[in-house]
């Protein structure tokens, strides 16, 4: 720990896990297609920090285009920014049929992400998706709902909020196609506007709720005589026993 | 006639009792842990099948076993931790026994006076490590393995810790041993500092692979333990040639560090990553221990080297973030989940050692990456690090990580990368092309190469130990060799 929380100077930046299950899933769908002749153009959007380790891993995998929306703010606990960068991205002319997302983040995760997204583009948002399959030019989406799965064809634009993910890793790219993408470059945008809009939620406080807690400490001289006052009068009078 | 399996089942029961006995098929499937891992994970396992795993409890138990498979020709593979790779554990025909003696787990001697701890052989490291460290001793061994290894392997791999530089070797920490040899004798060598009386009969036992002797237990120096007063000190150099320049220029000035680590970029990356290297870079670091003022005095020369070769120094977060992870890939042997990324992600990582001279050493890393990255078309990456250093050189630990193919070509695949490393390494006068993981079964083709004119030496001792061949065949001296 230091000053201001933990440091995390050391530790190894990764992909958080549903943002790499996203875009292994894209390029699943993307490899689907191709069985089938059609051809599924990827982009990679990131907001904020852009590792160039993760870029030419994404490169050398085939995504066609990545895009780093730089932001200095912290963006931990702010859905809303990240969704209005990424709207503005999107309405600035880029051609997007599908958007996928991680679910949420292990830092500050809040599963919100994508629902904004889809709300200020006017899209359907499909969460919890676990699984995609294409065929026959349409998307199947499977997502964990409460009582179960449901699968689903959704007309695109629609936004894919990826969850636990029937298959989690990202693929890794031979040396030969990191050194054949070598050279490849990220196209910064610039965030734009990303102040929240007329109807959108905002958080004005946060209280704690009292959930207290009664205990009561059982005392006897030997484990035989606390096993007998918790019979008596905690388990019995219950009849559950 | 050659004695059939269920009659050396029948008759290993009959002399321990069928509770020291396991038929179960999967573990005899799986009696060589995690080597062949990856085909493991997709249900593929091409090894013989043991007879059994007869698990003992003392070295006469070991003698009998070994007595009747000598008079049966049944082969045996000695096993204790089962955490070496290198195939070393995996069984290479129909007539295999698996002796176990993990459960000889006792430490039977801490004597500080002497400095000197004895165990058998099923002893973990860690455990005596542990008691050692809170008595305010230490065994200086301390590989990667250490968590998971026992004390009778790490002598049989002639295994290497991370702290070698300045505590040596396994063979420069073992003192005495009891061995049981393939006949069913019980030898011992004394725990004598030092003695001329002929060559060191240790050394017959001392990365032996089981393949000469099964070892029973094992008396090590322990040294004082100053944990309080690490130096620590990490470094980037704009490049490896220029790290192993420094690093031989301490070693050569007389300072001993502990820990000596020099890494090329990819491999820091993808074990670490705990900072930004350039293209090109390399990450130099250093642990140096033992009393206060050797501690400081090692430090400040290391200090003044590293810097007068143009390193520049990046604090000490890099070796204390190593000191916590280090071993964490222990912490993946053999799991389900290690196997579950196997499958979903079909790269295989592993890991090839070395060793050569000072002049040699970057040579052979320049050749070795050039080899690999143009040969191996699936290939994900290569990279490497130091860490061991001596006087006279130094070893390369070479990584690498590759797409494998199918889980049935896994092994080919994957033994392709090994031969085109020891074939580079093999080129060069001091090269060896096994640092300390043992050559097993996977790189002894290259044992005659590796010992030139003395491997004549190598075949008479293992005719002379073990002269049914019983003992782990397939290690020490080629297959067309053996006795």
């Amino acid at each position: 720990m230091c000053a201001g929380g933990a440091d995390l100077s050391s530790a190894r930046k990764m992909i958080d896990t549903h943002d790499e299950a996203s875009l292994e899933m894209a390029l699943r769908l993307r490899d689907a297609a191709a069985k089938e002749g059609n051809e599924i153009s990827l982009t990679a959007l990131t907001v904020g920090d852009c590792e160039s380790r993760f870029a030419k891993g994404l490169f050398a995998l085939g995504y066609e285009t990545i895009v780093n929306i730089p932001c200095h703010e912290d963006l931990t606990f702010r859905p809303e920014r990240v969704a209005a960068a990424i709207c503005n991205y999107v309405t600035a002319g880029a051609e997007i049929d599908v958007l996928l997302t991680g679910q949420q983040s292990s830092i500050g995760g809040n599963a919100a992400t994508a629902c904004l997204i889809a709300e200020r583009l006017g899209i359907p948002c499909i969460s919890n998706v676990i699984d995609m399959e294409y065929r026959g030019g349409t998307i199947r989406s499977t997502a964990q709902i409460d009582s179960g799965f449901r699968s689903a064809v959704v007309s695109v634009p629609a936004v894919y909020s990826v969850g636990n993910a029937v298959h989690p890793y990202l693929r890794i790219a031979t040396l030969q196609k990191m050194l054949a993408s070598a050279g490849r470059v990220v196209t910064r945008v610039a965030a734009g506007d990303c102040s929240p809009r007329m109807g959108e939620a905002r958080l004005r406080r946060l209280r704690t709720t009292k959930s207290e807690r009664k205990c009561q400490f059982i005392t006897g001289e030997t484990v035989e005589e606390k096993i007998a006052v918790l019979w008596e009068n905690f388990i019995k009078p219950t009849g559950t026993v | 006639m050659r004695i059939t399996r269920q009659r050396v089942l029948e008759d290993l029961r009959a002399m321990f009792g069928a509770d020291s006995i396991s038929v179960d098929e999967d573990a005899r499937r799986d009696h060589d842990s995690d080597n062949s891992g990856y085909a493991k994970a997709f249900g593929v396992f091409d090894a013989p099948m043991p007879i059994c795993i007869l698990n003992v409890a003392s070295t006469e138990g070991v003698a009998r076993a070994l007595k009747y498979c000598c008079e049966h020709g049944v082969s045996v593979i000695p096993r204790t931790g089962g955490t070496s790779y290198e195939k070393l554990l995996t069984a290479v025909n129909d007539e295999t026994i698996v002796i176990d003696a993990s459960g000889m787990n006792k430490i039977l001697k801490v004597d500080t006076q002497n400095m000197m701890a004895t165990g058998q052989c099923g002893v973990p490291l860690k455990t005596l490590e542990d008691l050692l460290q809170r008595e305010g001793y230490t065994t200086g061994h301390s590989p990667q393995s250490q968590p998971v290894a026992h004390l009778g392997g790490l002598v049989a791999t002639r295994s290497i810790g991370q702290f070698s530089t300045l505590y040596g070797g396994i063979e420069d920490l073992v003192c005495g041993l009891e061995a049981v040899l393939p006949t069913g004798e019980v030898i011992r060598i004394r725990n004598v500092p030092r003695r001329a009386s002929g060559p060191d009969l240790r050394h017959l036992f001392i990365g032996s692979e089981g393949g000469l002797a099964f070892i029973t237990e094992v008396t090590m120096k322990i040294f004082t333990y100053y944990p309080n007063d690490f130096w620590k000190g990490a470094y980037v150099v704009p490049n490896l040639n220029v790290g192993f320049k420094a690093i031989r220029d301490i070693m050569a000035a007389g300072y001993k560090p502990s820990v000596v680590r020099l890494y090329d970029k990819w491999d820091f990356d993808y074990n670490y990553g705990s900072i930004e290297l350039k293209d090109g870079e390399a990450l130099m670091f250093f642990v140096a221990e033992g009393p206060p003022a050797i501690a400081k005095a090692t430090g400040a020369g290391i200090e003044a080297i590293a810097r007068s070769a143009g390193a520049r120094s990046v604090g000490v977060q890099p070796v204390e973030h190593w000191l916590v992870h280090r071993n964490d890939l222990c912490n993946k042997f053999k799991t389900e989940e290690s196997r579950a990324e196997y499958r979903e992600k079909k790269v295989f990582y592993s890991t090839n050692e070395i060793s050569a001279s000072w002049t040699d050493i970057g040579i052979i890393y320049d050749n070795v990456i050039r080899a690999v990255s143009e040969k191996v078309d699936t290939l994900v990456g290569v990279g490497g690090h130091v860490s061991h250093c001596y006087q006279n050189g130094t070893n390369i630990y070479f990584v690498y990580a590759f797409k494998v193919k199918s889980p049935q070509t896994f092994s080919q695949e994957h033994q392709k990368i090994i031969d085109i490393i020891c074939e580079e390494v093999l080129k060069m006068e001091t090269g060896g092309c096994v640092h300390h993981h043992g050559m097993g079964k996977q790189r002894i083709k290259f044992a005659p190469k590796e010992h030139g004119s003395s491997y004549l030496l190598m075949k008479g001792i293992k005719s002379m130990m073990d002269p049914k061949g019983i003992m782990n065949p397939g290690v020490l001296v080629t297959r067309d060799q053996r006795p």
